[in-house]
């Protein structure tokens, strides 16, 4: 089905306002509109009729499906979704947004690191996922081959699960992040089903043209992965050269003025007129 | 003035000049001031492509672990900067633990600063085929590629060898200062 642009983007604009700001501080660099649309499409088509979840999402592509489907701008897509994300402004944006726009009965939010072992009620949950995690240029794609293993212990046999990285062949270290990654993939049981040559551009300013790609995946045996807590030596440089993975969660203030102007930002200064009272 | 060498194995490169209501001439003698009353300088900037924690930090560590300083050029240019009254109160290391700006340092309208030694004065030549992108994504493009557009600072290492063996794209620099530990700072 064609999809109508002008809705489409409208439908997006209202999660893009609802996005908390990134914090570069843990590679938070959010995907452009246009190509985020795209993306969205993308998944929603190919998890059309399953439950997917989502290990982090700064970028709210999952939002963003939910919402073109209450909006019936994508007339399939997942049945579920589950966002996870060590963000609690994240998990709270999800959670208000699809409580707002009645979409809460697709989707969810809920504070989880990868640094941690999943909840066991969760593993093998779903028939799909998706990940956009730290490009690992520094740590030899280790953020991502973590991100993966867990999100691939998140799926059953005959799961779906949608990898987006850095994939520029003018830079080596994307092409060699690309092949770990599905050398991790394939060694946890998956196989390449599909992928989308790079296409979606990023508010990046220092690498304006680097593009990333998305592999489709699908699990064809048992992983055999352990699920434990994350080991220390994984850490290092996960965020990028000299950042390890230091933080637990980032907690969000509690406030009442959510999707408001901050008025620590501007005062208002008062019409003056002869005569005014 | 006298021309220096262009022999840093390591530089910070930024073009410069009015910034926040304050003409460049009047920026240098006030950072000049700040050198003399506390020992360092902030030097404040903006941008995307030089986050203090993700690009400066680690760039400036690996190459004083490489035995290299890190030197900031700076290249004056006629710069549009917006006037801002707004002062920096606080600075953070790592995003997480703010301290209030040292008595003495006045940064404005700068949501980071680089920590520098003292300002020099002196001509430089800077040939920017010979420099590469030392930090973040795009690391390992040449300079002279690199530096262009909305791109007006970088993190940059020399090169021993040049691409294509010839030519040069000389950048005339003003004034230098080393950068000193922690070298980048966020502000608020």
């Amino acid at each position: 089905m064609p999809i109508d642009l002008r809705l489409a983007l409208n439908a997006v604009s209202d999660v893009v306002a609802n996005r908390p700001l990134p914090l570069r501080e843990f590679d938070q660099i959010y995907m452009k509109v246009g190509d985020l649309i795209l993306h969205a499409e993308f998944v929603a088509r190919r998890f059309a009729g399953r439950n997917v979840v989502f290990v982090g999402d700064g970028d709210a592509i999952g939002l963003a499906i939910a919402h073109l489907m209450q909006e019936k701008v994508l007339d399939r897509g997942p049945s579920k979704i589950l966002i996870l994300d060590f963000d609690e402004r994240m998990v709270d944006s999800v959670r208000s947004f699809a409580a707002d726009y009645d979409c809460a009965d697709r989707i969810d939010a809920q504070l989880y690191n990868v640094v941690d072992e999943l909840p066991d009620k969760l593993l093998g949950a779903f028939d799909g996922f998706h990940i956009n995690p730290p490009w690992g240029q520094h740590n030899k794609g280790e953020s991502v081959a973590v991100f993966l293993e867990r999100a691939i212990q998140l799926i059953a046999l005959g799961g779906l699960g949608v990898v987006v990285i850095a994939d520029d062949p003018t830079l080596e270290w994307t092409q060699d992040v690309l092949r770990r990654s599905q050398s991790v993939a394939v060694q946890a049981g998956l196989v390449v089903d599909e992928m989308i040559p790079p296409i979606h551009s990023y508010h990046l300013d220092d690498a304006p043209e680097l593009r990333s790609c998305a592999i489709v995946f699908r699990k064809v045996t048992d992983d055999r992965l352990a699920n434990d807590p994350l080991a220390d030596a994984r850490l290092e440089n996960f965020y990028g050269r000299g950042n390890p993975l230091r933080v637990h969660y980032v907690r969000e203030h509690a406030n009442v003025a959510r999707r408001r102007a901050d008025d620590r930002t501007y005062e208002l200064e008062p019409l003056s007129r002869g005569g005014a009272a | 003035m006298k021309t220096i060498a262009a022999d840093l194995p390591a530089i910070v490169f930024m073009k410069v000049g009015r910034h926040a209501g304050e003409d460049f001439a009047a920026i240098i003698e006030r950072k000049m001031k700040e050198f003399e009353q506390t020992g360092m300088i902030f030097w404040g900037y903006g941008g995307g492509t030089m986050h203090p924690i993700q690009r400066v930090q680690p760039f400036a560590r690996m190459m004083i672990e490489q035995g290299a300083g890190l030197t900031l050029v700076m290249q004056p240019i006629d710069s549009r900067h917006p006037d801002t009254k707004v002062v920096a109160t606080e600075y953070s290391k790592d995003g997480a633990h703010w301290e209030p700006i040292p008595r003495g340092i006045e940064v404005r309208g700068s949501r980071y600063a680089l920590v520098l030694g003292e300002i020099r004065p002196g001509e430089l030549e800077v040939d920017l085929l010979r420099y590469r992108v030392g930090a973040g994504p795009s690391a390992g493009r040449i300079a002279s590629d690199y530096v262009q557009g909305r791109v007006d600072k970088a993190c940059l290492e020399r090169v021993e060898t040049l691409p294509g063996g010839t030519g040069g794209n000389l950048i005339k620099v003003a004034y230098t200062a080393p950068l000193k530990e922690p070298y980048a700072v966020l502000l608020k």
